[in-house]
């Protein structure tokens, strides 16, 4: 048993170690095993403007896209799990839609949408579009927060103190839902970098996200090394960022339920 | 868990507050306008559109058309390429499922049993490549199989001719599946099996049952929801995915998504709608399966 567990550690770790180990290697195309060790790809990928560029625009693209899924959804988590209002249970059904719809679809459907509003050419879709996948993630993971360890004791104390409902909200609910939102920021931050699908069938030589950028170099110009050390970059940052969700929050229960390619 | 189920535990958390009727109510409309907005807006209204556009002939001329057809469910029906790309999805999908089954569930019932360290770097392990993008992970795969690349170097030894290329095969296409929906299978599962409560497992054992016993008659039904969760979450995914299909399949081994993806490249979105739509309806199918099953299971547990 314990030998099973450990061959489907190893398969999960496979690729990813792979990855890391090819980028060393010297020659241009895979070639196992490797005829030596250098970082030239690496500095490769730092000096060229095409996987900088897209590094950035990834960068900036996922930033903006978490704020504007935290203004949306910080709110609404609020009013799902301390209000009551009609059409309260629709809401919830609706926020955690995107999650079940397959991202192809989304993308289609998505790209269909702003084609006929006429601005597909631009990234604003793509923002836009990120936000409805990202959002899910926030409104769960405040809306649990919210509930957590005795929060609304703590809140009626303070009012009972004398604090005013913003002073409480500002003072005492936001600094203890603050593992909750660490995790959205991050979840959601990684979630839009990596999202694909809904890049590429916005993609142009201007909206051009890392991912796609990867994708388009692996399908026309084969697999090369400087690909691998780029993609070596990306995986040590999602790693740093999951180990820090799951120190925060804990990476299974920030998974459970959520679900993204 | 189910959207069901999401907004009834949702709805449970609520009721543990106190209401302070027309204020709270005013202040819920606010707070959660502008998220409601923006999803009706750049959600629900895009997503009904393939199944409009699905209806409208397309003409590389003239653009799409004005009236209403069936023609591209009927060309999906009457060219082989589409039924066997179908079917193609959804063996791939079922074999993946399979696999991630065995295993992921001994995965999931050592992280289930296991105690501190270990247990965190296991379940560490698998969980976090889900947050790694499609693209690296499918990266991986090819740097394995690739035609210098390791696997090759051990068939090479192996045997004198030179190896087959595995690039584009289903074989890898389905390994690298099965790699991206591992957690997704192990997680439901841990979840079912960590809510088995330890007094059970004790009682069965001060009962006289052996380990394969307990195993047998109260562990594996009772993670049974989890595995049945599981599988319709894999399932789902597998059919409806395109990155590690397009990478490691190529075009020889089309899926629906990799297909739908072609098509709008070509410019026929109602084609690409029309696809879409087979696809949502695959992702319903295998939901209201699943129900079916889980919903068969509670009533055998006597739940």
């Amino acid at each position: 048993m314990a030998v099973a567990v450990t061959a489907v550690a190893g398969f999960a770790l496979l690729p990813l170690v792979t990855i890391i180990a090819v980028s060393l290697s010297p020659s241009e195309f895979i070639v196992f095993p490797p005829k030596g060790l250098t970082l030239r790809w690496y500095v490769d990928a730092f000096t060229s403007t095409t996987y900088t560029q897209a590094f950035a625009f990834s960068l900036l693209l996922a930033s903006a896209v978490v704020v504007g899924a935290l203004l949306l959804g910080v709110p609404a988590a609020f009013a799902l799990v301390r209000c009551e209002f009609p059409g309260r249970r629709v809401l919830a059904s609706m926020v955690l839609g995107p999650l079940f719809v397959p991202g192809i679809f989304l993308a289609l459907s998505l790209l269909v949408f702003f084609v006929q509003l006429g601005i597909a050419q631009t990234a604003t879709p793509l923002f836009l579009g990120h936000i409805v996948v990202v959002l899910p993630f926030v409104v769960r993971f405040v809306s649990v927060g919210l509930v957590a360890n005795d929060i609304q004791v703590i809140e009626q104390a303070a009012a009972t103190l004398g604090a005013d409902p913003f002073t409480v909200v500002r003072r005492v609910t936001l600094p203890l839902i603050r593992p909750a939102l660490g995790a959205s920021i991050l979840i959601g931050f990684l979630a839009s970098f990596d999202e694909t699908v809904i890049a590429l069938f916005f993609a142009t030589p201007k909206v051009m996200t890392l991912p796609v950028r990867l994708l388009g170099d692996i399908e026309f110009s084969a697999a090369g090394t400087l690909v691998t050390a780029v993609a070596s970059m990306l995986l040590v940052i999602t790693f740093v960022g999951v180990l820090v969700v799951d120190r925060l929050y804990g990476l299974d229960r920030a998974l459970i339920g959520a679900v993204r390619e | 868990m189910t959207t069901a189920a999401q907004v009834a535990s949702i709805d449970r958390l609520r009721r543990s507050t106190p209401r302070n009727g027309w204020r709270r109510m005013r202040l819920g409309i606010i707070l959660a306008l502008p998220a409601a907005l923006y999803l009706l807006t750049f959600f629900i209204v895009p997503v009904i559109q393939p199944l409009v556009l699905s209806l409208r002939s397309y003409d590389p001329a003239r653009g799409i058309g004005a009236d209403l057809t069936l023609e591209n469910y009927e060309h999906i029906l009457r060219v082989p390429l589409y039924g066997q790309a179908l079917l193609r999805t959804l063996r791939v999908a079922l074999i993946v499922v399979m696999v991630t089954l065995a295993m992921g569930y001994p995965v999931a019932y050592q992280i289930a049993q296991g105690r501190g360290r270990l247990r965190a770097y296991l379940m560490f392990i698998i969980l976090a490549p889900v947050m790694v993008s499609g693209v690296i992970r499918a990266l991986g795969w090819l740097a394995i199989a690739a035609p210098n690349g390791p696997v090759a170097f051990v068939l090479r030894i192996v045997s004198p001719d030179e190896p087959a290329l595995l690039w584009f095969t289903e074989g890898l296409m389905i390994v690298g599946l099965v790699h991206v929906q591992l957690p997704f299978m192990v997680l439901p599962i841990m979840s079912a099996l960590r809510g088995i409560p330890p007094e059970v497992l004790q009682a069965a054992r001060s009962l006289g049952a052996t380990d394969i016993d307990v195993f047998r008659r109260v562990v594996w039904p009772m993670s049974l929801p989890g595995v049945v969760a599981g599988s319709l979450i894999v399932f789902a995914f597998v059919s409806a995915t395109y990155v590690t299909p397009q990478l490691l399949g190529g075009p020889g081994n089309r899926v629906l998504a990799t297909l739908i993806y072609q098509q709008n490249l070509l410019g026929d979105r109602p084609f690409a709608a029309s696809l879409a739509v087979v696809l949502m309806l695959v992702a319903v199918a295998a939901y209201v399966v699943s129900t079916g099953i889980g919903r068969a299971l509670s009533r055998a547990l006597g739940r």
